[in-house]
């Protein structure tokens, strides 16, 4: 794993300098049971597309941001600031 | 190391006093600039390591760091290319993986019981009579490996990670590395040039056809650009994901991320398969050529050359201008041509 991510902040920085944050799902439906509502806590989607996650730059600006990355080519396609 | 230009900043150019080095029992004296294995080899020494298991003697064979034939213990530190390492005062030279020395090896038996060690018969051997084991594990520990750790001996290592970012990084600092290089600065982009050896040049630097022409037109072009840098004695060893280039200068580790990566390693000659082809004294013809034009080494007096392609007849000429007798010249094509 060696792929670069732009911060808003200060430019393209190696993925070593930052820390995961995990991925960003959309807001689901009300649970209707409490198996459902740990099934929708503990399991991330982890498909081949690509997923929006949160990143913080740990080494830098220290501060959180927003990267659309390609998990199968670890391409980063967008970065944004976390709102 | 990384000012714009760290042409000829190398320790070897500064001083051109010869120096010596203890090897073994013996204080060895070297020219300037010599490595170490050509400085053993100037002083007689044929014998540069034992083979790993059968412990066959193993003489200087490609003098370019590519082959595990004149591997050393260099201050403690076991595994040295000795034919790239230069030499330096007061260096503690030995061979390893021998007893009692590398001249006369008695473990040069296995050769002659090599039916009775298999593959893995270190670990499938000996495990019975367990009682056995202790001895077996003793004798074993000390005849496996190659080189020796001084466990007590603290290393000063500096291990630094550098990250470099250019435009274009050219790995190879050869007539075509310099020529992409040159290339490349001229158009405005930042580049960075990684050469493995002391000085740029490549094979011109030991192969006089092209002259050092070339490259002697590039080098200025890449002193006068800013955005140009020229790291020596600079390994790249692996592209890894997001064109991330890893190269290591000394102790230092560099993380080079560049747009575009040009590789300008060269080529590489194979050596000819056939029995006892391992043995001292058959060399490939860059290294005898290497020996005699970079450090001032009579690679001998008489030479057979044993050839595949063109390349057989220009070592050879340029073997009779250096003044050695060349008693035939083998080629393995049916016809010439």
């Amino acid at each position: 794993m060696s792929f670069q991510i732009t911060c808003p902040n200060c430019g393209p920085r190696d993925d070593s300098e930052f820390r995961y944050g995990g991925q960003i799902v959309p807001p689901a439906p009300a649970p209707a049971s409490t198996s459902e509502a740990v099934g929708q806590r503990s399991f991330v989607s982890n498909l081949p597309v690509p997923q929006r996650e949160r990143w913080f730059h740990r080494f830098g600006c220290r501060r959180w941001l927003v990267a659309e990355r390609n998990t199968q080519t670890n391409e980063v396609l967008a970065t944004g600031w976390l709102e | 190391m990384t000012a714009s230009i760290a042409i000829h900043n190398t320790p070897l150019t500064e001083s051109a006093l010869p120096v010596t080095f203890v090897f073994e029992d013996r204080t060895i004296t070297a020219a300037p600039g010599q490595s170490i294995a050509a400085a053993l080899f100037a002083a007689g020494v044929r014998v540069f390591s034992r083979s790993f298991k059968y412990h066959r003697p193993r003489g200087l064979f490609c003098c370019s760091g590519e082959c595990p034939n004149c591997l050393m213990q260099v201050d403690g530190k076991p595994n040295v290319r000795t034919c790239i390492e230069p030499a330096r005062d007061g260096q503690i030279v030995s061979r390893q993986n021998a007893w009692p020395s590398a001249d006369f090896d008695v473990l040069r038996v296995f050769d002659s019981l090599d039916h009775f060690l298999p593959v893995g018969f270190y670990y499938k051997q000996f495990h019975k009579p367990r009682w056995l084991w202790p001895i077996f594990e003793h004798t074993v520990r000390h005849i496996a490996g190659l080189g020796r750790i001084n466990v007590n001996r603290v290393t000063e290592i500096e291990s630094e990670v550098e990250h470099l970012h250019a435009d274009v990084c050219v790995v190879g600092g050869g007539p075509a590395g310099f020529a992409a290089a040159a290339a490349a600065a001229r158009t405005g982009a930042s580049m960075l040039l990684l050469e493995r050896e002391d000085e740029p040049g490549g094979h011109l630097l030991y192969d006089p056809r092209g002259a050092c022409q070339e490259v002697g037109e590039d080098l200025p072009a890449l002193n006068e650009c800013r955005n140009a840098k020229v790291l020596l004695r600079t390994t790249a060893f692996g592209l890894y994901e997001g064109n991330l280039l890893g190269a290591f200068q000394n102790d230092r580790l560099l993380k080079v991320r560049a747009k575009q990566i040009i590789v300008c390693t060269g080529g590489r000659e194979r050596p000819f398969v056939f029995h006892n082809n391992d043995l001292p004294g058959i060399m490939l013809g860059r290294a005898a050529l290497r020996l005699a034009r970079l450090h001032g080494v009579s690679p001998g007096r008489r030479a057979v050359v044993v050839t595949d392609c063109y390349r057989g007849e220009e070592v050879a000429s340029e073997l009779l201008a250096l003044g050695i007798e060349v008693a035939a010249v083998v080629d393995s094509r049916p016809t010439s041509s």
